[in-house]
C-alpha cells in the first residue's frame, strides 16, 4: 500500500468508520479518536497492509479498539454514570430513533454485526472477519437481532 | 415427629395418600381431623380426587401447524429481506404471506428493522491524510516548468546575454549571400552564440569519407571588409576571408568565413539551400536552412554532433535540461527514466528533493 492508496482509503472509509464508532460508543470525542488511532496504526504499518482490504483491516481494528476503550471504561463508567430510569414520556421524532434506542439495547454482537450489515453493506463472511465469529454464526446473530428489532417494533404499534 | 397444626396438616394430609405416612402419624393426623370436622371433609374430598381420570382425556394442541408456519415465515422474510432468499423459498414465502393473518404486518415491521445510515462525515479528515509533494499541474509540465525556471535562475542569469539575431534575419543574409554565391550555412550556424564583436569561423573538413563540418568560434574582432571574390567562376578554392557586408542587421559585425581545401560549387546555393558537406565524387546532401538550424538545435543539446534525427520527446528534452542544470549549477540535478515489462519509472532529483514515480506503461 502507498499513500496515494492511503489517502484514499482516507476519503472511502473514514466517514463509515466513524459512523459505526458513532453508533456504537455513542461519544463523538471517543469515536474521534478511534478513527484517527485505527489510521494512525495504518500509516505505520503501510507497507503490510494490502490495499485491497483496507477496509476490513480498518474496521477490525477499530472493533478491537473499541472493545478495549469500553472494558477500561467499564469500572468507571458504573463510578460515575448515574443510571437513569426510563421516560415513559419521552417522544420519539420518528421511527429511526425508535429503531436506534432498540438496537442500543440489543446484545453487543448484535448490535455490531446488525450495524456492519445495514451501515456499510458487508457480507456475513466479511462481518465474521471483523467480529471474529463463523459465517454460520453470523447469520444467525443477525436473524436473532431483526427478530428482536422487529417485536419491539410490533409492540410499540400495538401500544400507539 | 412433627406435631399436626392448621400450618402443616397439608403435608400430613399428602404423605397419607402417597402411602409414606407412619403409623404413629397417622394415628395423630386422625385425631387431628376428628377435632377439625371442616378439614375432616376436605380429607374425603382430596381422597376422592383420582388424577388418573384425566389420563383418559384426549389432549390435542391444535395450533401446532400455526406455529411451525409462524416460525418458517419468520426465516423466509428475514431471507428476503437480507437478499439471500432462493426461488424455491420466495415460493413458499409467496404462499406463507396469503395463508397467515397479519404475515404482511410481520413483513412491513422486519423491513423497518433495516437501519439506515446516519449522515454522518468524519470532521477531521484532513488531518487524516499524509500529504507528499503537491505537484498541481500535469507532471510533464511541472517538472519541465521547474527545471526550465531553475536553469534560468541559475544559469544564465550570471553571464552575458549573447546579441542574437530573428530567424527572417537569417533568411535575409542566407538569400543575400546566395546572391553573392557565398555559402550561408556560417552566417546561420553559429548565429545564437554570434555577438557584436564575435569572429566566426568556419573550417570544412573535407577529409574522405567524413561529412562533418567543423565549426569554430574566435571572440576577436576583425575589422569590417568587404568580400572578394570572382563570382563569374563557379568553382573555386577560397581560402580568403569573407566578411558581411553591411546589409547584416549590425552594421559592427564582423563575420569571417574561411573554408579550407573545399571545393564549393556555389551555383548550388540556390532558394536558400546549402550543402552541408561536399565530398569529392560523392553526392551531395541539401538541405534548407531551417533544417540546418534545428539540426544544430539537436546537437547542442544533445551534446551529440551526429546529424542523426533523436526524438525530441518531453523525456529528452527534461534529462538535457537536467543535464545541463546539473552542470551548470551547485546543486545536483537528475532525471531519467526507467521502463520495466509492465511498469514505467520515473525519477527526478534535485538536491535534496527527490521523487519517484512509478506507473503501468
Amino acid at each position: 500500500m502507498n499513500r496515494k492508496e492511503y489517502n484514499n482509503s482516507v476519503d472511502l472509509y473514514a466517514d463509515g468508520l466513524y459512523r459505526f464508532m458513532l453508533k456504537s460508543i455513542g461519544n463523538e470525542n471517543d469515536a474521534q479518536d478511534i478513527v484517527q488511532d485505527v489510521f494512525l496504526k495504518l500509516w505505520e504499518k503501510i507497507d503490510t497492509v494490502n490495499a485491497e482490504k483496507v477496509k476490513s483491516y480498518l474496521f477490525t481494528a477499530a472493533y478491537r479498539t473499541m472493545l478495549d476503550r469500553i472494558k477500561k471504561m467499564k469500572p468507571l463508567s458504573t463510578e460515575t454514570v448515574a443510571y437513569t430510569e426510563p421516560n415513559h414520556h419521552e417522544q420519539y421524532s420518528d421511527a429511526g430513533e425508535i429503531l436506534n434506542k432498540a438496537v442500543n439495547n440489543l446484545p453487543e454482537k448484535q448490535r455490531s454485526a446488525i450495524r456492519l450489515r445495514d451501515y456499510e453493506g458487508y457480507s456475513y463472511q466479511e462481518i465474521g472477519e471483523i467480529l471474529k465469529m463463523k459465517e454460520s454464526q453470523v447469520k444467525i446473530t443477525i436473524f436473532r437481532a431483526r427478530k428482536t428489532l422487529k417485536n419491539y417494533i410490533g409492540s410499540l404499534e400495538v401500544l400507539i | 415427629m412433627k406435631k399436626i397444626t392448621l400450618h402443616n396438616y397439608e403435608a400430613f394430609m399428602l404423605d397419607h395418600f402417597e402411602g409414606t405416612l407412619s403409623y404413629k402419624d397417622k394415628k395423630e393426623l386422625v385425631l387431628f381431623l376428628e377435632k377439625h370436622p371442616r378439614l375432616k371433609e376436605e380429607f374425603y374430598e382430596f381422597e376422592m380426587l383420582d388424577l388418573s381420570d384425566f389420563e383418559t382425556i384426549p389432549f390435542v394442541f391444535e395450533n401446532k401447524e400455526e406455529i411451525k408456519q409462524k416460525a418458517e415465515l419468520d426465516v423466509l422474510l428475514i431471507e428476503h429481506l437480507e437478499g439471500i432468499i432462493s426461488k424455491t423459498n420466495k415460493k413458499r414465502l409467496n404462499e406463507l404471506l396469503k395463508v397467515i393473518p397479519n404475515a404482511i404486518q410481520e413483513q412491513n415491521n422486519y423491513r423497518k428493522t433495516i437501519l439506515t445510515k446516519p449522515n454522518v462525515t468524519f470532521p477531521k479528515k484532513s488531518k487524516l491524510k499524509k500529504r507528499g509533494i503537491v505537484i498541481p499541474m500535469q507532471f510533464w509540465y511541472s517538472a519541465a516548468a521547474a527545471i526550465i525556471g531553475f536553469i534560468v535562475i541559475f544559469d544564465f542569469s550570471t553571464k552575458p546575454q549573447p546579441q542574437t539575431y530573428q530567424a527572417n534575419s537569417i533568411t535575409t543574409i542566407s538569400e543575400r549571400i546566395a546572391l553573392q554565391k557565398v555559402p550561408t550555412i556560417i552566417l546561420s550556424e553559429h548565429l545564437d552564440n554570434v555577438s557584436k564583436d564575435s569572429l566566426i569561423s568556419n573550417n570544412w573538413s573535407t577529409k574522405k569519407g567524413s561529412n562533418k563540418p567543423e565549426y569554430r568560434i574566435q571572440n576577436n574582432p576583425l575589422p569590417k571588409t568587404n568580400p572578394t571574390r570572382d563570382t563569374n567562376n563557379k568553382t573555386q578554392e577560397i581560402n580568403t576571408n569573407f566578411i558581411a557586408n553591411n546589409n547584416t542587421e549590425t552594421k559592427n559585425d564582423s563575420l569571417n568565413i574561411t573554408q579550407q581545401n573545399l571545393h564549393t560549387d556555389l551555383s548550388l546555393i540556390k532558394n536558400n539551400k546549402l550543402q552541408t558537406a561536399k565530398v569529392e565524387n560523392q553526392g551531395i546532401k541539401e538541405i534548407s536552412v531551417k533544417e540546418f538550424l534545428q539540426l544544430k538545435a539537436k546537437e547542442k543539446l544533445f551534446k551529440d554532433n551526429t546529424t542523426e534525427s533523436k526524438d525530441l520527446n518531453s523525456n529528452n528534452i527534461i534529462a538535457s535540461l537536467a543535464n545541463k542544470l546539473n552542470n551548470n549549477t551547485k546543486t545536483e540535478v537528475t532525471y531519467s527514466t526507467s521502463k520495466k515489462e509492465k511498469t514505467k519509472t520515473t525519477h527526478i532529483k534535485i538536491g535534496k528533493f527527490e521523487y519517484y514515480r512509478t506507473k503501468k506503461a
